[in-house]
């Protein structure tokens, strides 16, 4: 285990001399970088598939599945240069009430490598994480506001082939707001903007810095009966594991979400009513 | 007397000698009374009458304690002794005559006295002369006939047979008067109406002279009363319309606060729908009955075009609850196409449509429904679109809980009423 975080942080340092070649006195001593310092920006695209599926009046199943990509290596504005992660996500929630649901389940992650190729690495490595959520929600005037408490128990391994799973712990914790635009009030055929900012801490037993990233998204999206578009741009800010340097990125997210109603129970509210005049 | 007291001891010595034409002594026995051929007016029957009498009472008082003769309410009941009367031979040609009598009276005298009876021509005496002087021709005639009764019973009865005829052609009969005339008051003037009949002389026969008179009678009688039917069932008309108009009015003002005055309570959508339908009947055909009204001279189209109008007035009341509904019986079906969803994504909780496109067709052809009853210028017409609507929303409501998948593929394809009626079948 000690081995594989040599090798990590040895990587990592590799990755931080080339560059930050100023930072590096001599070979095997590293300087503190005196200001904080942010790579060039790189771009994704994540395309989303969301389910929430009502099974009772109180029990959903939930489900993501994502198809992630980044920029090339020389290329960080394509976006979609490269395979980035498979991520699917289950769980079972529990309604308690309009205000307040948990959810929890297993998290399975696919990491491509970010060199292909190269025979050092697994193309692709498996996370699984578990994770549980605490979601609140509050209206003020016509604008849903969403207080997501996420947390995931991740199992990580590095890319390199023969590296260990790392036990990590994550807290994020995400506000949202639900603005509709052409209707009073979320409804369905509603047009809305939704913006959001998350931040994400991490804890763990090699983990040098507690704060993670920081997500702020901008998206709009629109109801239509059962489903719901959601897209827009992303952009993370967050530290790499070189003290000192930042990474941030713009990611494209286009997403689809599918709320069915599986109790076969939806009736007209008011029936029988008297037709004559 | 006397005279036709030896007239009869003639007419018995001439039976005696066999002398006797045209007549004989009946073989039938008959009470106290003997008449001869007098009728009731004549001198000498109530001369007979007032002995008849003397000798009842004296009957009476003699046979009293024998209840053979006299019965316990002290009346003679039969008498000791008879009387014989002549009978007279009757004209081959009179015979029919003696049933045609009785037959044309009775229905003279059911004329004169269902107009004499008529409550109508007595209210309505007053409005003119005609009426007036017919009202008391009938009046004159009802009491008149009650001498013409003794003579025509007893041609019905023919008991006319024991009459001497000579006496009534040498006395005449009085009912049968050339010259009638019948005093009335029209305007509080005292006026006099003259009738003239024409008498054939008893001489050539007193029975067709008879019926000769009741047809004259009748004749006249048939005028007065055509007279009066003509001018009553004017008078009718005019109160008939009169009354018409009036409930016309009555029944305006109801339409005017029903669709006017209490227009402004309800909502706009309500509010417009009812103006709208007020506007095109009311404005549109009543206005159209209301011009054909005034230039009618003719009282019979009068009295229809207020019988229109108020049908109309009517039936824009007992649709107007309708009218109000109309908007709400739809959101009732537009309720029951919605159900209410939870948006587990947005945490938002709000009501959403099922069978959109069959709602949407429904929905149109609802609409349609509304705009031809708010231009619907024919006011019978406007239950018709009424019952469609209904029609439709019942339709609706059935649909709510079938599976229409087919039919939502179907009718999502078309925006035209007919053919959205052909498919939910509502043809």
């Amino acid at each position: 285990m000690l081995s594989l975080q040599r090798a990590l942080l040895g990587c990592l340092f590799f990755v931080g001399l080339l560059l930050f070649g100023s930072e590096v006195r001599a070979q095997g001593e590293v300087t503190i970088p005196t200001e904080r310092r942010g790579l060039a920006p790189t771009t994704e695209n994540w395309n989303g598939l969301y389910l929430k599926l009502r099974l009772s009046d109180r029990w959903f199943w939930y489900q993501e599945n994502h198809y992630r990509r980044r920029s090339s290596a020389d290329n960080r504005t394509d976006f979609v240069g490269r395979m980035s992660q498979i991520y699917n996500r289950f769980g079972m929630t529990y309604l308690f009430n309009d205000y307040f649901e948990v959810t929890f389940g297993p998290t399975l992650v696919w990491n491509y490598t970010p060199e292909r190729g190269n025979p050092e690495f697994n193309n692709t490595v498996l996370e699984p994480r578990f994770w549980h959520q605490w979601l609140f929600t509050q209206s003020v005037g016509p604008v849903k506001v969403l207080h997501q408490f996420r947390f995931e128990h991740r199992f990580r391994r590095d890319p390199a082939i023969g590296s260990e799973f790392e036990y990590t712990d994550r807290y994020r914790y995400k506000i949202t707001g639900y603005i509709p635009l052409n209707k009073p009030k979320m409804e369905n055929k509603t047009l809305f903007l939704a913006p959001s900012n998350e931040v994400f801490f991490q804890t763990g037993k090699n983990i040098m810095n507690i704060h993670e990233e920081n997500r702020v998204y901008t998206a709009i999206g629109y109801t239509y009966n059962s489903v719901m578009f959601f897209g827009g741009h992303m952009w993370t800010y967050g530290p790499t594991a070189v003290p000192g340097i930042y990474r941030n990125r713009h990611i494209i997210r286009l997403n689809v979400m599918f709320n069915l109603d599986f109790r076969n129970s939806r009736r007209p509210i008011i029936r029988d009513q008297d037709l004559k005049f | 007397m006397s005279k036709y007291f030896f007239k009869t001891i003639e007419k018995l010595r001439e039976i005696e000698e066999g002398r006797n034409e045209g007549f004989r002594i009946a073989d039938d026995l008959f009470g106290l009374t003997f008449n001869d051929g007098f009728l009731e007016e004549y001198e000498e029957y109530r001369e007979q009458q007032d002995a008849n009498s003397l000798i009842e009472a004296f009957l009476l008082n003699t046979l009293r304690y024998d209840d053979q003769y006299i019965s316990a309410s002290e009346q003679i009941k039969k008498y000791p002794l008879a009387t014989r009367k002549f009978v007279y031979q009757i004209a081959r040609d009179d015979v029919p005559r003696l049933n045609e009598i009785p037959e044309n009276y009775d229905r003279l005298k059911s004329v004169i006295r269902e107009y004499a009876g008529k409550n109508s021509l007595n209210l309505n005496k007053n409005r003119s002369d005609s009426v007036a002087r017919a009202y008391e021709f009938f009046q004159f005639y009802n009491r008149e006939l009650a001498r013409f009764d003794p003579l025509i019973n007893v041609i019905r009865d023919k008991s006319i047979q024991y009459f001497d005829l000579r006496y009534m052609k040498e006395n005449g009969i009085p009912f049968l008067r050339e010259e009638v005339t019948i005093p009335y008051v029209y305007d509080e003037e005292e006026k006099n109406f003259q009738l003239s009949y024409t008498v054939s002389p008893l001489e050539e026969g007193l029975y067709l002279s008879l019926l000769r008179y009741i047809a004259a009678v009748e004749e006249e009688v048939q005028r007065q009363a055509a007279l009066v039917d003509r001018v009553l069932f004017f008078i009718e008309q005019n109160q008939s319309l009169r009354q018409l108009e009036a409930e016309i009015e009555s029944q305006q003002r109801v339409i005017d606060r029903l669709y006017v005055e209490e227009r402004d309570q309800q909502e706009p959508k309500v509010r417009r729908l009812v103006q709208d339908v007020y506007e095109t009947v009311i404005e549109g055909s009543y206005a159209a009955y209301n011009d054909d009204y005034a230039r009618s001279d003719n009282q019979e189209r009068k009295v229809e075009l207020a019988n229109i109008k108020l049908d109309l007035l009517n039936e824009l009341e007992t649709i107007h609850p309708k009218l109000l509904r109309v908007y709400e019986i739809l959101e009732t079906v537009d309720e029951g196409y919605m159900v209410e969803v939870w948006n587990a994504f947005t945490f938002s909780r709000y009501m959403q449509r099922e069978k959109e496109r069959l709602w949407d067709a429904g929905e149109l052809l609802y609409m349609h429904y509304i705009d031809q009853l708010r231009s619907e210028e024919v006011y019978v017409e406007l239950r018709v679109w009424i019952q469609k609507m209904e029609n439709l929303a019942q339709r609706l409501n059935e649909l709510r809980e079938e599976d229409t998948r087919r039919l939502e593929r179907r009718i999502g394809r078309t925006k035209d009423p007919k053919e959205i009626e052909e498919i939910l079948e509502l043809k």
